[in-house]
């Protein structure tokens, strides 16, 4: 691998250290507009499920979460573990009332989770794709498993 | 997806991605009601789960 493409890499294939993180400032900046646009096409609604697939810094996620009201760290974080059923990070929740309508939520899982998560979004996002995939063949793989 | 579901793909002036295959790739990924929308910034194509 010639150096130059081993710093590539570093940067925006497989991001570590530095280089990953000025990558990530890079990728940030170019995306953002399309993430922006992407999501204004969407018509995302505050009680709609949605999965953003991010292969990039998040600003897409970021700018989603504004949009229904998560706000900086006053969101209630939940991830898949174990059993798949969501859980709850006390950490994050503080002293959080549980009466009323759930606030909107943020929530992360793996591709090979996605099994917990068949059939129940009303809204897919994939914005700021960087370089060309076979997300046609992924996106049928997905739809077979229920996303 | 549920029914009626909404899916958005953007691509970056960057990505690479051809804009003539991609409406025939999400109706393969058996989505409906596909549409290319064009911008500054690259172009989105938008489309719906039956």
């Amino acid at each position: 691998m010639s150096v130059v493409k081993a710093i590539l890499m570093r940067a925006f294939g497989h991001p570590e250290g530095a280089l990953g993180r000025l990558g990530g400032i890079i990728m940030a900046r170019m995306n953002q507009r399309m993430a922006a646009r992407a999501i204004e096409l969407l018509d995302v609604q505050p009680s709609d499920k949605v999965l953003e697939v991010g292969f990039g810094p998040g600003v897409a996620i970021q700018l989603l979460a504004k949009q229904v009201g998560i706000i900086g760290t006053s969101y209630w974080y939940r991830s898949f573990r174990g059993n798949g059923r969501p859980s709850c990070d006390p950490k994050q929740q503080g002293n959080r009332k549980r009466s009323g309508p759930s606030p909107p939520s943020l929530s992360r899982t793996v591709a090979g989770h996605r099994q917990h998560l068949r059939s129940s979004f009303d809204d897919q996002l994939h914005a700021g794709v960087a370089r060309r995939y076979r997300w046609a063949s992924r996106d049928t793989a997905c739809d077979e498993t229920g996303w | 997806m549920k029914p009626g579901g909404r899916i958005t793909l953007g691509f970056t002036r960057y990505s690479g991605q051809p804009k003539s295959e991609l409406i025939e790739a999400v109706v393969a990924a058996g989505f409906a009601y596909t549409q290319v929308v064009e911008s500054e910034e690259g172009f989105c194509a938008l489309a719906t789960k039956p």
